[in-house]
Protein backbone atom coordinates (compact mmCIF):
# COMPACT_ATOMS: atom_id res chain seq x y z
CA UNK A 1 0.00 0.00 0.00
CA UNK A 2 2.92 2.36 0.21
CA UNK A 3 4.11 2.41 -2.93
CA UNK A 4 0.03 3.70 -4.16
CA UNK A 5 -0.26 6.05 -1.96
CA UNK A 6 3.21 7.53 -2.30
CA UNK A 7 1.99 7.64 -6.00
CA UNK A 8 -0.94 9.20 -5.20
CA UNK A 9 0.92 11.78 -3.63
CA UNK A 10 2.89 12.61 -6.66
CA UNK A 11 -0.26 12.58 -8.41
CA UNK A 12 -2.06 15.29 -6.47
CA UNK A 13 1.54 17.52 -6.37
CA UNK A 14 1.75 17.84 -10.47
CA UNK A 15 -2.28 17.90 -10.43
CA UNK A 16 -1.44 20.99 -7.88
CA UNK A 17 1.36 22.43 -10.44
CA UNK A 18 -0.83 21.49 -13.95
CA UNK A 19 -3.41 23.19 -12.09
CA UNK A 20 -2.02 26.80 -12.21
CA UNK A 21 -0.96 27.02 -15.98
CA UNK A 22 -4.83 25.43 -16.70
CA UNK A 23 -6.39 28.63 -14.64
CA UNK A 24 -4.31 31.61 -16.18
CA UNK A 25 -5.95 30.34 -19.39
CA UNK A 26 -9.22 30.10 -17.87
CA UNK A 27 -9.42 33.59 -15.92
CA UNK A 28 -6.27 35.40 -17.31
CA UNK A 29 -4.56 36.73 -13.99
CA UNK A 30 -1.23 35.28 -12.64
CA UNK A 31 1.53 35.19 -15.13
CA UNK A 32 3.83 32.67 -13.09
CA UNK A 33 2.05 29.48 -15.20
CA UNK A 34 5.59 29.03 -17.37
CA UNK A 35 8.02 28.42 -14.71
CA UNK A 36 5.71 25.43 -12.73
CA UNK A 37 5.45 24.03 -16.34
CA UNK A 38 9.16 23.19 -16.51
CA UNK A 39 9.27 22.12 -13.30
CA UNK A 40 6.88 19.23 -14.22
CA UNK A 41 8.79 16.47 -15.40
CA UNK A 42 11.17 16.60 -13.03
CA UNK A 43 9.11 16.04 -9.78
CA UNK A 44 7.22 13.57 -11.27
CA UNK A 45 10.92 11.85 -11.97
CA UNK A 46 11.98 12.43 -8.02
CA UNK A 47 8.56 11.05 -6.96
CA UNK A 48 8.07 8.53 -8.95
CA UNK A 49 7.13 4.77 -8.38
CA UNK A 50 7.83 2.01 -10.72
CA UNK A 51 5.53 2.40 -13.62
CA UNK A 52 5.98 6.25 -14.29
CA UNK A 53 3.75 5.76 -17.56
CA UNK A 54 0.88 4.64 -16.12
CA UNK A 55 0.86 6.91 -13.77
CA UNK A 56 1.24 10.20 -16.23
CA UNK A 57 -2.22 8.66 -18.05
CA UNK A 58 -3.92 9.08 -14.99
CA UNK A 59 -2.66 12.12 -13.82
CA UNK A 60 -3.82 13.94 -16.98
CA UNK A 61 -6.97 12.13 -16.44
CA UNK A 62 -6.77 13.86 -13.27
CA UNK A 63 -5.77 17.17 -14.45
CA UNK A 64 -8.44 17.38 -17.43
CA UNK A 65 -11.44 16.13 -14.78
CA UNK A 66 -10.26 19.13 -12.01
CA UNK A 67 -10.16 21.29 -15.35
CA UNK A 68 -13.66 20.30 -16.18
CA UNK A 69 -14.90 21.05 -12.85
CA UNK A 70 -13.21 24.31 -12.75
CA UNK A 71 -14.67 25.44 -15.81
CA UNK A 72 -18.42 23.99 -14.73
CA UNK A 73 -17.77 26.09 -11.44
CA UNK A 74 -16.53 29.21 -13.39
CA UNK A 75 -19.55 29.26 -15.39
CA UNK A 76 -22.18 28.60 -12.63
CA UNK A 77 -20.41 31.27 -10.71
CA UNK A 78 -20.20 34.21 -13.33
CA UNK A 79 -24.06 33.61 -14.04
CA UNK A 80 -24.50 34.11 -10.41
CA UNK A 81 -22.49 37.11 -10.02
CA UNK A 82 -23.86 38.86 -13.03
CA UNK A 83 -26.78 38.64 -11.95
CA UNK A 84 -26.28 39.54 -8.17
CA UNK A 85 -24.29 42.66 -9.48
CA UNK A 86 -27.20 43.54 -12.46
CA UNK A 87 -29.14 45.40 -10.47
CA UNK A 88 -26.68 47.58 -8.51
CA UNK A 89 -25.46 48.38 -11.82
CA UNK A 90 -28.23 49.82 -13.22
CA UNK A 91 -28.74 51.45 -10.59
CA UNK A 92 -25.93 53.20 -10.41
CA UNK A 93 -25.83 54.19 -14.46
CA UNK A 94 -29.41 55.40 -13.88
CA UNK A 95 -28.39 58.19 -11.24
CA UNK A 96 -25.91 59.06 -13.65
CA UNK A 97 -27.94 59.64 -16.53
CA UNK A 98 -31.10 60.69 -14.80
CA UNK A 99 -30.59 64.04 -14.26
CA UNK A 100 -28.44 64.86 -17.78
CA UNK A 101 -31.71 63.70 -19.43
CA UNK A 102 -34.13 65.87 -16.92
CA UNK A 103 -32.50 68.89 -17.98
CA UNK A 104 -32.36 67.85 -21.70
CA UNK A 105 -36.41 66.80 -21.31
CA UNK A 106 -36.99 70.43 -19.69
CA UNK A 107 -35.08 72.12 -22.34
CA UNK A 108 -37.43 70.22 -24.89
CA UNK A 109 -40.55 70.43 -22.82
CA UNK A 110 -39.91 74.51 -22.44
CA UNK A 111 -39.34 75.05 -25.70
CA UNK A 112 -42.31 72.98 -27.41
CA UNK A 113 -44.60 74.61 -25.00
CA UNK A 114 -43.61 78.17 -25.61
CA UNK A 115 -43.65 77.56 -29.17
CA UNK A 116 -47.30 76.17 -29.46
CA UNK A 117 -48.68 78.40 -27.00
CA UNK A 118 -50.89 81.29 -28.60
CA UNK A 119 -49.55 84.59 -29.84
CA UNK A 120 -51.36 86.53 -26.91
CA UNK A 121 -49.63 84.44 -24.41
CA UNK A 122 -46.65 84.03 -26.70
CA UNK A 123 -45.91 87.94 -26.69
CA UNK A 124 -46.83 88.12 -22.81
CA UNK A 125 -43.81 85.91 -22.38
CA UNK A 126 -40.90 86.47 -24.50
CA UNK A 127 -40.70 90.73 -25.01
CA UNK A 128 -40.03 91.05 -28.21
CA UNK A 129 -39.40 89.75 -31.62
CA UNK A 130 -35.74 88.65 -31.34
CA UNK A 131 -36.87 86.96 -28.73
CA UNK A 132 -39.31 85.10 -29.97
CA UNK A 133 -37.26 84.34 -33.23
CA UNK A 134 -34.71 83.30 -30.92
CA UNK A 135 -37.07 80.52 -29.37
CA UNK A 136 -38.56 79.58 -32.82
CA UNK A 137 -34.88 78.58 -34.17
CA UNK A 138 -34.51 76.87 -30.60
CA UNK A 139 -37.21 74.97 -31.32
CA UNK A 140 -36.72 74.26 -34.18
CA UNK A 141 -32.82 72.91 -33.08
CA UNK A 142 -33.89 70.79 -30.45
CA UNK A 143 -36.86 69.18 -32.78
CA UNK A 144 -34.13 68.19 -35.01
CA UNK A 145 -32.40 65.92 -32.18
CA UNK A 146 -34.87 62.97 -31.45
CA UNK A 147 -34.73 61.33 -28.26
CA UNK A 148 -32.64 58.39 -29.58
CA UNK A 149 -30.12 61.24 -31.10
CA UNK A 150 -29.95 62.86 -27.61
CA UNK A 151 -29.51 59.53 -25.95
CA UNK A 152 -26.66 59.09 -28.85
CA UNK A 153 -24.89 62.14 -27.40
CA UNK A 154 -25.11 61.54 -24.37
CA UNK A 155 -23.37 58.42 -24.73
CA UNK A 156 -20.59 59.97 -26.54
CA UNK A 157 -20.48 62.29 -24.16
CA UNK A 158 -19.89 59.97 -21.25
CA UNK A 159 -17.27 58.28 -23.76
CA UNK A 160 -15.48 61.63 -23.83
CA UNK A 161 -15.33 61.68 -20.74
CA UNK A 162 -13.24 58.20 -20.39
CA UNK A 163 -16.51 56.39 -18.86
CA UNK A 164 -15.85 52.62 -20.16
CA UNK A 165 -18.94 51.93 -22.20
CA UNK A 166 -20.09 49.42 -24.60
CA UNK A 167 -20.66 49.97 -28.42
CA UNK A 168 -23.85 52.23 -28.27
CA UNK A 169 -27.28 50.21 -29.78
CA UNK A 170 -28.33 52.87 -31.81
CA UNK A 171 -26.88 53.75 -34.96
CA UNK A 172 -27.35 55.35 -38.14
CA UNK A 173 -25.90 57.09 -40.46
CA UNK A 174 -28.29 60.26 -38.98
CA UNK A 175 -26.73 60.11 -35.88
CA UNK A 176 -23.11 59.47 -36.75
CA UNK A 177 -23.85 63.42 -38.25
CA UNK A 178 -25.23 64.80 -34.83
CA UNK A 179 -22.79 67.12 -33.06
CA UNK A 180 -22.77 65.81 -29.27
CA UNK A 181 -21.52 69.25 -27.98
CA UNK A 182 -25.58 70.74 -28.42
CA UNK A 183 -26.47 68.63 -25.80
CA UNK A 184 -24.61 71.12 -23.73
CA UNK A 185 -24.67 74.41 -26.08
CA UNK A 186 -28.49 74.44 -26.41
CA UNK A 187 -29.36 74.26 -22.88
CA UNK A 188 -27.03 77.57 -22.78
CA UNK A 189 -28.66 79.21 -25.29
CA UNK A 190 -32.11 78.69 -24.26
CA UNK A 191 -30.58 80.06 -20.88
CA UNK A 192 -29.54 82.90 -22.36
CA UNK A 193 -32.34 83.29 -23.66
CA UNK A 194 -34.42 83.22 -20.67
CA UNK A 195 -32.81 85.89 -18.92
CA UNK A 196 -34.32 88.77 -21.43
CA UNK A 197 -37.83 86.80 -20.68
CA UNK A 198 -38.37 87.40 -16.70
CA UNK A 199 -41.83 86.80 -16.96
CA UNK A 200 -40.82 82.60 -17.74
CA UNK A 201 -39.70 80.61 -14.93
CA UNK A 202 -38.34 77.44 -15.03
CA UNK A 203 -37.03 74.89 -12.65
CA UNK A 204 -33.75 75.62 -11.17
CA UNK A 205 -32.21 72.02 -12.40
CA UNK A 206 -32.34 74.20 -15.71
CA UNK A 207 -29.78 76.60 -14.45
CA UNK B 1 -5.71 21.53 -2.28
CA UNK B 2 -4.12 21.53 0.87
CA UNK B 3 -6.16 18.56 2.14
CA UNK B 4 -4.07 15.08 2.02
CA UNK B 5 -5.93 11.85 1.54
CA UNK B 6 -6.47 10.15 4.77
CA UNK B 7 -4.81 6.53 5.21
CA UNK B 8 -7.87 5.24 5.96
CA UNK B 9 -10.43 6.45 2.97
CA UNK B 10 -11.02 4.85 0.06
CA UNK B 11 -9.34 5.95 -3.19
CA UNK B 12 -12.67 7.75 -4.78
CA UNK B 13 -13.50 9.83 -1.49
CA UNK B 14 -10.90 11.93 -2.08
CA UNK B 15 -11.19 12.64 -5.78
CA UNK B 16 -14.73 13.61 -5.00
CA UNK B 17 -13.94 16.08 -2.64
CA UNK B 18 -10.80 17.32 -5.04
CA UNK B 19 -13.93 17.64 -7.58
CA UNK B 20 -16.00 19.89 -5.32
CA UNK B 21 -12.80 21.92 -4.27
CA UNK B 22 -11.80 22.67 -8.07
CA UNK B 23 -15.98 23.29 -8.30
CA UNK B 24 -15.81 25.79 -5.80
CA UNK B 25 -12.56 27.20 -7.03
CA UNK B 26 -14.22 27.80 -10.45
CA UNK B 27 -17.05 28.87 -9.13
CA UNK B 28 -15.69 31.65 -6.60
CA UNK B 29 -13.68 33.16 -9.45
CA UNK B 30 -16.74 33.42 -12.25
CA UNK B 31 -18.24 34.88 -9.68
CA UNK B 32 -16.30 37.64 -8.81
CA UNK B 33 -15.57 38.05 -12.51
CA UNK B 34 -19.64 38.06 -12.74
CA UNK B 35 -19.81 40.44 -10.57
CA UNK B 36 -17.69 43.11 -12.61
CA UNK B 37 -19.36 42.28 -15.98
CA UNK B 38 -22.52 42.21 -14.31
CA UNK B 39 -22.47 44.96 -12.86
CA UNK B 40 -21.04 46.99 -15.80
CA UNK B 41 -23.96 45.10 -17.92
CA UNK B 42 -26.56 46.69 -15.63
CA UNK B 43 -24.90 50.08 -15.95
CA UNK B 44 -25.36 50.07 -19.31
CA UNK B 45 -29.29 49.52 -19.48
CA UNK B 46 -29.51 52.06 -16.54
CA UNK B 47 -27.52 54.94 -17.78
CA UNK B 48 -30.05 54.18 -21.25
CA UNK B 49 -33.02 54.23 -18.88
CA UNK B 50 -32.34 56.94 -16.51
CA UNK B 51 -32.00 59.36 -19.57
CA UNK B 52 -35.23 58.61 -21.26
CA UNK B 53 -36.72 58.89 -17.71
CA UNK B 54 -35.23 62.02 -17.26
CA UNK B 55 -36.01 63.51 -20.36
CA UNK B 56 -39.76 62.07 -20.34
CA UNK B 57 -40.16 63.64 -16.85
CA UNK B 58 -37.75 66.95 -17.48
CA UNK B 59 -40.60 67.22 -20.66
CA UNK B 60 -43.30 66.94 -18.82
CA UNK B 61 -42.23 69.68 -16.09
CA UNK B 62 -40.76 72.19 -19.31
CA UNK B 63 -44.21 72.34 -20.25
CA UNK B 64 -45.91 72.80 -16.97
CA UNK B 65 -43.38 75.51 -16.14
CA UNK B 66 -44.34 77.55 -19.36
CA UNK B 67 -47.83 76.90 -18.55
CA UNK B 68 -47.48 78.16 -14.85
CA UNK B 69 -45.48 81.21 -15.94
CA UNK B 70 -48.56 81.89 -18.46
CA UNK B 71 -51.00 81.54 -15.76
CA UNK B 72 -49.11 83.92 -13.06
CA UNK B 73 -49.15 86.75 -16.15
CA UNK B 74 -52.81 85.83 -16.65
CA UNK B 75 -55.35 83.68 -14.55
CA UNK B 76 -57.69 83.22 -16.91
CA UNK B 77 -55.47 82.07 -19.97
CA UNK B 78 -56.68 78.59 -19.17
CA UNK B 79 -59.87 77.45 -17.80
CA UNK B 80 -60.48 76.55 -14.21
CA UNK B 81 -60.64 72.91 -15.29
CA UNK B 82 -57.23 73.03 -16.85
CA UNK B 83 -55.93 74.83 -14.36
CA UNK B 84 -56.75 72.00 -11.85
CA UNK B 85 -55.34 69.67 -14.00
CA UNK B 86 -52.20 71.45 -14.61
CA UNK B 87 -51.65 71.82 -10.52
CA UNK B 88 -52.08 68.20 -10.02
CA UNK B 89 -50.01 67.12 -12.62
CA UNK B 90 -47.45 69.20 -10.79
CA UNK B 91 -48.37 67.53 -7.69
CA UNK B 92 -47.61 64.44 -9.70
CA UNK B 93 -44.52 65.29 -11.19
CA UNK B 94 -42.89 66.49 -7.93
CA UNK B 95 -43.59 63.45 -6.29
CA UNK B 96 -41.42 61.46 -8.50
CA UNK B 97 -38.75 59.49 -7.47
CA UNK B 98 -36.13 60.20 -9.50
CA UNK B 99 -33.23 59.01 -7.96
CA UNK B 100 -34.75 55.86 -6.96
CA UNK B 101 -35.39 53.50 -9.62
CA UNK B 102 -36.01 50.59 -7.51
CA UNK B 103 -39.52 52.29 -6.41
CA UNK B 104 -41.84 49.93 -6.96
CA UNK B 105 -44.78 52.87 -7.43
CA UNK B 106 -42.71 54.86 -10.76
CA UNK B 107 -44.81 52.85 -13.38
CA UNK B 108 -48.04 54.04 -12.21
CA UNK B 109 -46.53 56.91 -11.33
CA UNK B 110 -45.72 57.40 -14.78
CA UNK B 111 -48.67 56.31 -16.21
CA UNK B 112 -50.69 58.69 -14.44
CA UNK B 113 -48.47 61.49 -15.37
CA UNK B 114 -48.83 60.62 -18.98
CA UNK B 115 -52.63 60.67 -18.78
CA UNK B 116 -52.56 64.09 -16.66
CA UNK B 117 -50.70 65.49 -19.67
CA UNK B 118 -52.59 63.82 -22.38
CA UNK B 119 -55.58 65.32 -20.79
CA UNK B 120 -54.31 68.67 -20.46
CA UNK B 121 -52.90 69.15 -24.33
CA UNK B 122 -56.11 67.47 -25.57
CA UNK B 123 -57.91 70.74 -23.19
CA UNK B 124 -55.51 73.21 -24.73
CA UNK B 125 -56.12 71.52 -28.40
CA UNK B 126 -51.81 71.77 -28.12
CA UNK B 127 -50.41 69.43 -30.58
CA UNK B 128 -47.83 68.45 -28.04
CA UNK B 129 -46.66 65.32 -27.56
CA UNK B 130 -43.24 63.69 -26.10
CA UNK B 131 -42.77 61.83 -28.86
CA UNK B 132 -39.69 60.45 -27.46
CA UNK B 133 -40.83 58.23 -25.79
CA UNK B 134 -38.93 55.12 -25.89
CA UNK B 135 -41.28 51.78 -26.62
CA UNK B 136 -38.85 49.74 -25.26
CA UNK B 137 -38.60 50.94 -22.11
CA UNK B 138 -40.94 49.18 -19.82
CA UNK B 139 -39.71 46.36 -21.34
CA UNK B 140 -36.15 47.04 -19.79
CA UNK B 141 -37.88 47.99 -16.45
CA UNK B 142 -39.49 44.02 -17.04
CA UNK B 143 -36.05 42.27 -17.89
CA UNK B 144 -35.06 43.45 -14.41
Amino acid sequence: MASSEEGLAASLGELRVEAAPLRDSEVASHGNGADIVDDDDDIWDDAGPDSPGRGSILDREWAYRQNQFRKMGYRDGITEGQKDAAQEGFNIGFRESVHVGYKWGLLRGITSALASLPDNSKEKLLPNDQCRGRLQDLHNSIQEISSDNALQMFHKSTLDNNHPLEEPHIKSEEVEAVDSSRLETLPKDLLLLLHECPNIKVQEEMA
Amino acid sequence: MDQQPKDDVDFLEPSILLDETHYQEGYKNGYDDGLVSGKEEGRQVGLKMGFQVGEELGFYQGCLDVWMSVIRLEEGAFSARVRKNMEQLAVLLSKYPLSDPENEQVQDMMEKIRLKFRVITASLGAKMEYEGRPTSSKQDVEDL
